[in-house]
C-alpha cells in the first residue's frame, strides 16, 4: 500500500551554486533524520560529459521504518544540465563553484512494509479499527519533514522560503 | 447544470492580475504563503524557480494548499507566479513585470468512498446537497478566493 503525500515539488534555480556543498548537505540532513545513510540512500547517479559541459541525474530514495508496517519515504531526483565550474571572488577569496540549470523534484510518501502486505485478509479490519487515525498522524509528521527539507534546500539555493 | 467531482469557483482562466512597476516579491511571496496557513490550508509548493539573467531574474512560484471542510468536501485553492520577468533590485524592493494567477476549486468526496456508487453520488450532490453547496460552500470558497486576490492586490498597491 501506498499514501502519497507530495508529489513532484520542484525547485530550480538557474545560475551559480556550490553543488558539491549542496549534495553533501542535503544527504546530511536527510541522513541526520534518520532516512537512511550513505550507503542505501542513491539509487541512480548518471554523468555525461558533453564537451566542457556536464550534465547529471541523481535519484535519492530515502527511507525512515515509522513501525512494524509503516515507512515514510522521500524522494529526491536531481536534474543538472549544463554544468561547467566557475571561479568566484568573495571577500578577496577565490571559490570554485558552479553553474548550471539545477532543478530538483521532492516526492513523499508512506508506504506498506512486507510485514503488513502478509496480513493479506485482516488488512482491511486492521485498517480500519487500529490504524486509520494513526495514518493521519504520520501523514503530518512526513508533511512537516518533507517541507522542512523543502524549506533547506530553497534556503541553500538562495530562493524565497 | 450539474454537480460533478470539481466544481470551479474561478473564471476559466482564473482570475489574472498583470502588473508592472516596483514588486515587493519577498513580501509578496512571504504574505502569500502564510495566507494559506491563516486559513487552515495544508500548504505546498509545486514549483519554485529563478533564473538569473543579465536583464534581470525570472521567477515561477506555483503554490497549491487544499482544506478538507468535513468528511465530503475539500477546498483547493491555487496561486501561480506565472512569470515575474526582468526582475531587478531597486531602491524599494524589485523592478519587474508580473502575471499571477489565482484559481480556487471544491471537490466533492475527496476520500473517495462514493467512488463505487455514482448514481447515489450524483443524486446525493444534485438533490440532497445542492442547497448547502449553493449557499454555504460556494459562497465560502468564492469569499476566499477574493480575500486573497485582495492581499496580492493590496501587497502590489493595485485598486482592491
Amino acid at each position: 500500500m501506498k499514501i502519497n503525500l507530495l508529489s513532484n515539488q520542484k525547485i530550480k534555480w538557474e545560475g551559480i551554486t556550490d553543488f558539491g556543498e549542496l549534495y553533501k548537505y542535503m544527504k546530511l540532513w536527510l541522513e541526520d533524520n534518520k532516512y537512511g545513510d550513505e550507503k542505501n540512500l542513491e539509487e541512480k547517479y548518471i554523468e555525461r560529459v558533453k564537451g566542457e559541459k556536464k550534465q547529471l541525474e541523481i535519484l535519492w530514495n530515502a527511507e525512515k521504518k515509522k513501525s512494524e508496517f509503516f515507512k515514510y519515504v522521500i524522494k529526491t531526483q536531481f536534474l543538472v544540465m549544463g554544468m561547467s565550474d566557475v571561479e568566484i571572488e568573495n571577500n578577496g577569496v577565490k571559490r570554485k563553484m558552479q553553474k548550471a540549470v539545477f532543478e530538483i523534484q521532492i516526492s513523499s510518501y508512506i508506504e506498506s512494509t512486507k510485514a503488513y502486505d502478509d496480513l493479506k485478509g485482516m488488512q482491511k479490519m486492521y485498517y480500519d479499527m487500529v490504524i486509520r487515525k494513526r495514518i493521519n498522524e504520520y501523514l503530518r509528521e512526513l508533511y512537516d519533514k518533507s517541507m522542512k527539507y523543502h524549506s533547506y534546500i530553497k534556503t541553500f539555493l538562495g530562493l524565497r522560503d | 447544470m450539474t454537480i460533478g467531482k470539481t466544481e470551479k469557483i474561478h473564471p476559466s482562466n482564473g482570475m489574472v492580475i498583470r502588473y508592472k512597476g516596483i514588486i515587493d516579491v519577498d513580501s509578496l511571496y512571504k504574505n502569500a504563503k502564510s495566507w494559506f496557513g491563516n486559513n487552515s490550508y495544508d500548504y505546498f509548493e509545486k514549483e519554485n524557480t529563478e533564473k538569473s539573467k543579465p536583464q534581470g531574474n525570472t521567477v515561477i512560484i506555483k503554490m497549491y494548499g487544499t482544506r478538507d471542510v468535513d468528511d465530503y468536501v475539500q477546498f483547493k485553492v491555487e496561486i501561480v507566479f506565472d512569470e515575474i520577468l526582468r526582475l531587478k533590485k531597486a531602491e524599494r524592493g524589485y523592478m519587474g513585470e508580473a502575471r499571477i494567477v489565482i484559481k480556487a476549486e471544491m471537490t466533492f468526496d475527496y476520500k473517495n468512498k462514493w467512488k463505487s456508487f455514482p448514481f447515489l453520488f450524483y443524486l446525493y450532490n444534485n438533490y440532497i446537497l445542492k442547497k448547502k453547496i449553493k449557499n454555504y460552500y460556494w459562497p465560502k470558497v468564492y469569499d476566499e478566493m477574493m480575500d486573497l486576490n485582495s492581499l496580492i492586490k493590496s501587497k502590489l498597491g493595485l485598486i482592491e
